[in-house]
């Protein structure tokens, strides 16, 4: 995942003064919604932030909220706080941290998604009250007062971190479904993939559609109008994946997430985006380690969504959130702990012979997948 | 000792494009000869993971689009059978490339021996501008007219 981390100025354009947010915020809405989710609408106060009210039902313990800004304008989640008022997350805390855990706190764009819990460490909720809080900001990042918001609250029960089920739309963009080279590789790779994420206790139930889309995808993130539209006409929590030909054209890219994680209500990046023609390589032809390494595209790419980031990243001066992944310090040490990983950040390949398998998820990494509130 | 150096700079930009989750191509460095050179070096199609004989041709043509010698060597790739995947990405970002090596370079995809692979490319070339003097190659599908 290769977003921009924008830089969040604590200076208000309006002199509202941070830390006073909860009697600033203008009341809002709140409205269930037949599939039994909520959604929220609120203005955020004279300070730029807005408190929306969570209350988590009986018996469940798993949370995402995907808080939009209609106006196109930016905004980020800064704190989420229980129901005694401690802040389970803490936009400051992690900031500046060589830890990631999860992208809701940087401004990227109108749309911010926070998945709760991230780690098996942070605990499951329980029934209550809970508060999540957004800023709202301007272009230079700076806060921007009396800004409507609209939220959309999903919950559900988690019996067992261990275990659950994620359900994919493949969506071929236009003309690939038609192709039998790519549809091929890609079924191919699909099974393969089950087979890895298996092994988390992730059971993947697997449709294949097509969307109208250039082949030639843009960047997942910002995305386009067409990913939203489309998420609009499904009916359950889905994780969507687009096969294209290759994605944006400044960059060069196995495939791309819309978020760490990935929000499961209609957006421009709402997609999981994956380039066929890169993993087939220079001949265009799926050999069966082409098919891998589409397999394990497929599945790095949704690990994202799905709210994992790289155990390490490419520098080897930041790491993901979790204590069973090895805080490595140099190429040739983290090829060593962590390059049979799923989420190493790119594949170890003998040159010109083969690349190795990078499957291996830590048990930690598996809980993050099932605690991703599409993972039911 | 300029081989050398090409040897170190393909190194780098060979750890550089075979990020899973991409890299810019602006972030490779300045559009220099130096650069140019170790981006062909790794065009090779046996380059290893694929994303790298892949992502040096997408960085030639976003990086040298008007370099005679990158849209040449490009030129003599289009036919060639183990080189249709890096031919469908120059047609995928054909409107990059420099007015004059577009229609060669479109022609040149258009000679793949197999019928599906001139498909794949007449379908994405129908969208590209500035192919004048090609259209009735692009008008009918290829597998249609083999019939």
């Amino acid at each position: 995942m290769t977003m921009l981390l924008l830089l969040l100025a604590c200076a208000p354009e309006n002199e509202a003064k941070k830390g006073d947010s909860f009697q600033e915020s203008a009341g809002g809405d709140s409205v269930e919604l037949p599939d039994g989710s909520s959604s929220y609408s609120g203005s955020s106060g004279r300070d730029g932030t807005l408190q929306i009210p969570i209350h988590i039902e009986k018996d469940n313990s798993v949370v995402q909220v995907s808080v939009v800004r209609p106006d196109g304008g930016l905004l980020s989640t800064e704190y989420f706080y229980d129901t005694d008022g401690t802040a389970l997350l803490d936009w400051e805390e992690w900031y500046d941290s060589p830890y990631s855990l999860t992208d809701a706190i940087y401004v990227y764009d109108n749309l911010t998604t926070t998945n709760w819990p991230v780690r098996i460490e942070d605990g499951l909720l329980k029934e209550g009250d809970y508060i999540l809080s957004v800023a709202t900001v301007n272009k230079n990042y700076n806060y921007q007062g009396d800004i409507p918001v609209e939220a959309t609250i999903m919950q559900r029960v988690e019996k067992d971190p261990t275990e659950g089920k994620l359900k994919i739309v493949v969506a071929y963009a236009t003309g690939l479904a038609e192709d039998p080279v790519v549809s091929t590789a890609v079924e191919a790779g699909v099974e393969r993939w089950k087979e890895i994420y298996a092994a988390t206790g992730v059971a993947m139930e697997v449709r294949y559609t097509s969307i109208d889309v250039d082949p030639a995808l843009p960047d997942s993130a910002p995305g386009q109008d067409g990913y939203k539209s489309f998420y609009e006409e499904l009916t359950e929590k889905e994780v969507v994946v687009v096969i294209g030909d290759l994605i944006a054209n400044d960059r060069w890219l196995y495939g791309e997430a819309g978020g760490v994680p990935g929000a499961l209500v209609a957006s421009n990046r709402s997609v999981v985006g994956v380039s066929w023609i890169t993993c087939a390589g220079a001949d265009g032809e799926f050999s069966s380690g082409d098919v891998e390494m589409l397999a394990e595209t497929m599945a790095h790419e949704v690990g994202h969504y799905l709210g994992m980031y790289h155990p390490v990243e490419d520098g080897y001066e930041y790491w993901d959130a979790l204590s069973d992944t090895v805080e490595c310090k140099s190429q040739s040490a983290c090829e060593d702990k962590l390059g049979k990983n799923l989420m190493f950040p790119y594949p170890i390949c003998e040159t010109q012979t083969r690349c190795n398998q990078q499957t291996e998820l830590s048990e930690n990494q598996a809980g993050v997948m099932n605690l991703y509130l599409g993972v039911e | 000792m300029f081989f050398l150096l090409s040897m170190a700079v393909a190194g780098d930009l060979r750890h550089m494009l075979s990020q899973r989750d991409g890299v810019s191509c602006r972030e490779l460095g300045e559009a220099t000869p130096e650069l140019r050179d170790g981006l062909l070096a790794l065009t090779g199609p046996e380059e290893l993971p694929s994303s790298v004989p892949m992502g040096a041709t997408s960085c030639l043509i976003e990086r040298f689009p008007a370099d005679p010698l990158v849209m040449s060597t490009l030129q003599g790739w289009m036919g060639q059978k183990e080189r249709a995947g890096q031919a469908l990405v120059v047609v995928s970002m054909l409107g990059q490339v420099e007015a004059s090596w577009r229609v060669p370079l479109a022609l040149g995809a258009l000679s793949q021996e197999d019928p599906a692979w001139r498909e794949r490319m007449r379908v994405r070339l129908v969208k590209v501008p500035g192919l004048e003097g090609i259209e009735p190659l692009l008008s009918e599908p290829v597998v249609a007219a083999q019939k």
